[in-house]
């Protein structure tokens, strides 16, 4: 990469001429920057003049994203090099992965980091950090080895903003079910970014100005120290927590911790231990969208009472929940009901194809409590009227057969305030995949029902599993 | 009022508030004061400032650009983004070349920095999406890049 551009600053061609360099560079960024996948290399293609402009410009250098088709080289590292040379002293958005796209994934066959490859994330990495002091939006996916070295920069990434860092490794086991990975503990203390995803990986942040975050593994004594930290987190999503090495009489005797304006939380346990401990430390009085999992490969058993005890304490008024029924091999959705009364979207999956008339109670209660055998009912007070009396959205997917004559009860009349109305449902959608040899129609009544009514939209289903692909 | 005139000698009567929409002319307004004297626009024809004025009109109620970074790939990115064309823009900035690069060096002069990167947007748009000899082809551009040039350019945008 020896070769020297020369350019005539008096040469110029077409009609381009007519105008000063500072101006062609503005249509420069405004070509680049308005597709995000448009490189700037593609203006030095163009003649020595637009090169020159190009490459003097350093707005068209803030955004490097190396995900590319081909694994690292020698010329990627000479790229960026030159690339991030370029920027000036702009704050940069960085996209790198060691993988090729497509391969490596964490859901796919993990391939193997060869020597080759690490030595060539390693300088990489050093490239990329030449510049950490100017990273405003980083995402790297590294080996787990590689990964650790951001540990030692010396320049603090004071301007980050948003941080994605996923680290990978071979033996994904190892990763997932004892949950030895990397950390980082020292970089990241005195930056203050407000969007963080990680992946199999420990990072040692300052949580304070955290509003969206995003963890794949995560041990539940790190989420009550973040929860504790992160004051003004708003948006959610922890996968596999668990409670590998937690002291567990530790979380259990110390204080409740609040996390205050967290509204949105998706979060899926890695065992019954982990979603004990975190139902009886957090506290989310703000929290009104909640998806609340086992892992699906885990086969992760919880607890109903846990559920209803984190959200009785924290109070919130939840308008979107999802949830897997399968999940929870013992109590059942009719004891939540009563801490629901604000639901407007209710998402239950049922990937148990047992039936079991406890759980079908609550679809019994949805359409009329008077059906239900009074020792099912929910031990709080509740009132003879259906339950969940703002209900817009239902949404029931699963393996089993669902109790069909309860839908038209969807429209019997509630009453949370002493006035009866009917529910502002606009959809009802239930979609069944059946087991062969078992009932596999939707009654008649119900589909009179959705014929008829006019201001809900209905949309049922019930397919065969010998059907399914 | 504020009157205007062009190098080719046209004169303007425009409402304040579209004129100062130009930065060269809201800055010469406060520096003369309260007068009558026309303000001379040395470097913009009538043909040119008809254009501008018809942008100016039509833009003056708009808000001005926010400086708000929140949530975005970066600072810059936000900037660029908050302001996207509308269909009215793109049909305005539907004229030959010669006339689009007038407009560029008229709002560049006249410091209305929204006509200047709506334009230069509008240039932009023209070569994106095309190939390098249609870029070329659009601008009249020759390719001078010697066989060794070449060859590192295909080499750096194979690899990227």
């Amino acid at each position: 990469m020896d070769i020297t551009f020369q350019y005539d600053s008096a040469e110029s061609d077409g009609f381009l001429e007519s105008l000063p360099i500072e101006l062609i560079s503005t249509i420069f960024v405004h070509y680049v920057h308005s597709i995000p996948t448009t490189s700037p290399l593609t203006l030095g293609k163009i003649c020595r003049r637009w090169r020159y402009i190009a490459w003097s410009t350093p707005e068209l250098w803030t955004e490097l994203t190396m995900d590319s088709l081909h694994s690292t080289s020698e010329t990627h590292i000479e790229l960026a090099e030159e690339w991030l040379g370029r920027s000036g002293s702009l704050p940069l958005s960085i996209k790198y992965s060691s993988y090729q796209k497509g391969t490596g994934d964490i859901d796919e066959e993990p391939i193997e980091a060869d020597s080759e490859m690490l030595a060539y994330s390693q300088r990489m990495l050093k490239v990329l950090s030449r510049c950490s002091d100017r990273w405003h939006t980083l995402s790297l996916v590294l080996p787990s080895n590689v990964i650790e070295e951001i540990g030692t920069l010396t320049r603090p990434p004071s301007m980050l903003h948003s941080l994605s860092l996923e680290a990978r490794r071979v033996d994904v086991d190892e990763f997932r079910l004892h949950a030895r990975y990397p950390s980082i503990t020292v970089t990241f203390l005195k930056c203050s970014p407000k969007i963080v995803d990680i992946s199999f990986l420990k990072v040692s942040l300052d949580w304070t100005t955290v509003t969206v975050l995003n963890i794949k593994i995560v041990n539940i004594a790190e989420v009550a120290c973040i929860f504790q930290d992160a004051q003004n987190l708003s948006e959610c999503t922890l996968e596999a927590v668990h409670a590998y090495g937690t002291r567990i009489t530790t979380i259990r005797e110390s204080n409740v911790v609040v996390c205050p304006h967290l509204t949105s939380l998706v979060i899926f346990f890695a065992s019954v231990t982990s979603q004990e401990l975190f139902c009886s430390a957090i506290s989310l009085p703000a929290l009104k969208y909640l998806t609340f999992v086992g892992m699906e490969d885990n086969d992760t058993e919880l607890s109903m009472d846990g559920l209803i005890s984190f959200l009785s304490r924290s109070s919130c008024a939840l308008v979107n929940l999802e949830i897997d029924e399968a999940d929870f091999h013992s109590g059942s959705l009719i004891d939540l009901a009563p801490l629901l009364s604000s639901l407007t979207e209710l998402y239950i999956w049922s990937s148990d194809d047992r039936i079991s008339y406890e759980k079908d109670a609550f679809y019994e209660l949805l359409a009329d409590p008077t059906r239900v055998p009074t020792h099912v009912l929910p031990s709080t007070p509740y009132t003879a009227y259906p339950m969940l009396p703002c209900l817009e959205i239902y949404d029931w997917h699963g393996c089993k057969p669902y109790p069909w004559l309860t839908v038209p009860g969807l429209l019997n009349p509630v009453s949370p305030n002493g006035f009866q109305h009917r529910r502002p449902l606009q959809l009802v959608k239930i979609h069944c995949t059946d087991m062969p040899g078992r009932m596999l129609y939707i009654p008649q009544v119900v589909v009179r029902l959705s014929e008829e009514c006019d201001d809900v939209e209905f949309d049922l289903s019930v397919v065969s599993d010998w059907d399914s692909p | 009022m504020v009157i205007l005139i062009t190098s080719d000698n046209v004169k303007y009567v425009v409402e304040k508030d579209v004129a100062e929409l130009s930065v060269l002319v809201k800055n010469m307004l406060e520096d003369i004061g309260p007068s009558d004297e026309p303000i001379p626009l040395h470097n913009v024809t009538s043909t040119v400032f008809n254009k501008v004025l018809e942008y100016c009109i039509y833009h003056r109620n708009d808000p001005p650009p926010s400086d708000d970074d929140e949530g975005c790939a970066s600072p810059l990115h936000k900037y660029l983004a908050s302001h996207i064309c509308s269909e009215w823009d793109q049909r305005f900035f539907d004229v030959d070349q010669a006339l689009l690069f007038d407009i560029i060096l008229a709002a560049n002069y006249l410091d209305i920095k929204t006509l200047l990167d709506d334009a230069c947007k509008a240039v932009a748009h023209l070569i994106q999406g095309k190939s390098t000899e249609e870029i070329r082809g659009i601008f009249n551009i020759v390719n001078d890049f010697t066989p060794e040039e070449e060859a590192r350019v295909k080499k750096e945008n194979v690899s990227s």
